[in-house]
């Protein structure tokens, strides 16, 4: 849709919401054009937020449907991050659990933010969503950061979160690809 | 002018074998490096530096200037353990004339079936970094048509003449035929019961799989331990080793101690029978949340010898340095993290083996010691 368009259509809708402030056309067009570039910022934010979405936000936030653009309504909604908490990564790791006693349990902290060593860390059954305990197990993987969060009205807070991977719905050809991988080594690999 | 080489630097002789003992402080595994004699270059298990990604042993070979290429003969893989094998399909890719050997298996497609299994649950970031790293290898060997050599009790897997009259051989000391046996049984398990796509395989005891080493060195003798332990059943482990190896004909003055020093590695037979009196014996700790060796334990090494070799020293595990404002928020939340620290140690031990009565000339490098 061109710009124009998209201010006609906004000028429209928009001369019922501001018809008791008496603007004149001049000034309708000047307010509409502040809230293109609003919405242009709102969505230059989202598309930023949906790029790192997979690890560090929760999923029942975003859907894969969800449109990257809605016209406002007769109530204009500035803030297009107004449902995305926007979550500035300090640390983040991929975690390994190694062992489970009761409801603690330790897991290998793999950084990745800097890399290098390794960590060890202990945590409380507690620091683990209700979703996810049941996929807390021996070998599960987790993502694990901390950092500040700041949510749609400026609030700034300390944050962590952990997302244990979500079990991934094995195709038939999953199981056939790795089989016939297996036979193509058995036939291909010499032993002596 | 000639550049001065640094102790470190300087290759074995033609005629001086060469086991030497990498350690990376006790949390990112160990590596062996052995000379045969007459640049027969042998690679046991490998590890990596946590910083630079790189194999140690590939670092310890290009320091003494040695062609990785043409002149690693053979590498072994001893066992399934992450701190065994990472870095091991580096290796392989750049030790182009090498062979390559592992713990037999009787089923050995169920055994790739596994791998394969295992390797696809890498795009959720599961895999065993062991199972990474193998599938790489076997890739590397299917294009290279590189025979495998499967290592169990008595199996030459390599030799050399040296000065034409010297002999030396490194013949694999397990695992046993019982243990392959029950192996086969265990991955029809892990296969059944695969587990969700997005937890790691869990092998039951790699260790009592793990590959001990014998080494033959003209008149000279060795034993490489690596993760071997002690088992309950004779049939597997050392009391398998002890009881019926036919290709120990002598008492080894050199031991690599299994398993980081812990009780499960270690049986008094081994020293009463394999090993001569006072061996030169070294080892690698073992530094996470536990600590191997457990102080008793390092108290009855020093019971059979005085020539003990540790690659690292304990070190009290710390939190890892970041900036303040990370440090301030980890505080914040209380978390218990604790840095796997990483220190670099080699014990190297070198010997004539064209002369019967040598003795072993070890260096320590690094963080390496004599305790």
């Amino acid at each position: 849709m061109v710009k124009s368009d998209i201010i006609k259509e906004i000028s429209s809708s928009s001369v019922k919401h501001w018809k008791d402030i008496n603007l004149t056309e001049k000034e309708d067009d000047k307010k509409a054009a502040s809230i293109i570039s609003n919405i242009e910022n709102g969505i230059k934010k989202s598309k930023s937020m949906l790029k790192v979405r997979d690890t560090f936000i929760s999923l029942s936030e975003i859907t894969e449907d969800e449109p990257d653009f809605k016209f406002p309504t007769k109530y204009l909604d500035y803030s297009f991050a107004s449902h995305y908490n926007y979550f500035s990564k300090t640390q983040k790791w991929i975690g390994n659990v190694i062992e489970i006693k009761g409801d603690e349990f330790t897991a290998k902290l793999i950084d990745q933010t800097n890399g290098g060593t390794n960590e060890i860390a202990e945590f409380s059954i507690n620091d683990v969503s209700f979703d996810d305990r049941e996929l807390l197990r021996l070998g599960s993987t987790f993502y694990f950061s901390i950092g500040y969060n700041s949510s749609s009205n400026g609030q700034i807070s300390k944050s962590s979160v952990m997302r244990f991977q979500r079990l991934v719905k094995w195709e038939e050809s999953n199981y056939d690809s790795a089989l016939q991988a297996a036979e193509d080594a058995m036939n291909n690999l010499m032993w002596e | 002018m000639g550049i001065r080489l640094t102790a470190l630097e300087t290759p074995p002789q033609t005629t001086q074998a060469e086991i030497t003992l990498i350690g990376t402080g006790g949390g990112y595994g160990e590596a062996c490096v052995v000379h045969l004699g007459d640049d027969n270059w042998i690679l046991i298990d490998s590890c990596i530096n946590p910083f630079t990604k790189k194999p140690l042993s590939l670092e310890y070979l290009e320091s003494i200037n040695i062609d990785i290429k043409n002149k690693v003969k053979l590498l072994i893989c001893t066992h399934w353990h992450d701190d065994h094998i990472n870095g091991m399909s580096e290796i392989l890719s750049k030790a182009e004339k090498a062979g390559f050997a592992i713990a037999s298996t009787h089923d050995k497609k169920k055994f790739l079936q596994l791998v394969k299994l295992d390797y696809e649950k890498l795009k959720a970031e599961a895999s065993n970094a062991s199972t990474i790293e193998f599938n790489n290898c076997i890739e590397i060997l299917q294009k290279r048509g590189t025979h495998i050599k499967e290592s169990s009790l008595d199996k030459l897997l390599a030799a050399c003449t040296i000065s034409d009259t010297h002999r030396c051989e490194l013949i694999s000391l397990s695992p046993s035929d019982y243990t392959i046996h029950e192996f086969t049984k265990e991955i029809s398990s892990l296969i059944t019961e695969y587990g969700q796509p997005n937890q790691k395989i869990i092998p039951k005891s790699p260790n009592a799989k793990s590959v001990a080493i014998f080494l033959k060195l003209g008149a000279h003798r060795a034993i490489l331990g690596s993760d071997l332990e002690i088992s309950k059943d004779p049939r597997e482990g050392w009391d398998n080793i002890i009881n019926n190896s036919l290709s120990i004909d002598k008492t080894s003055s050199l031991f690599k101690i299994p398993h980081h020093g812990s009780e499960n590695g270690y049986h008094e037979s081994i020293w009463l029978k394999l090993l001569d009196k006072n061996p030169i014996s070294k080892l690698t700790p073992w530094n996470k949340k536990n600590k191997l060796p457990a102080p008793d334990m390092l108290k009855k090494y020093l019971e059979h010898t005085d020539k003990l070799y540790i690659t690292s020293p304990f070190v009290n595990l710390k939190p890892k340095k970041r900036d303040k404002t990370t440090t301030r928020i980890i505080k914040d939340f209380n978390l218990k993290l604790s840095e796997v620290p990483y220190a670099k140690g080699i014990i190297r031990c070198r010997i004539d083996v064209t002369k019967d009565n040598a003795v072993w000339e070890i260096s320590t490098f690094d963080s390496a010691f004599k305790v």
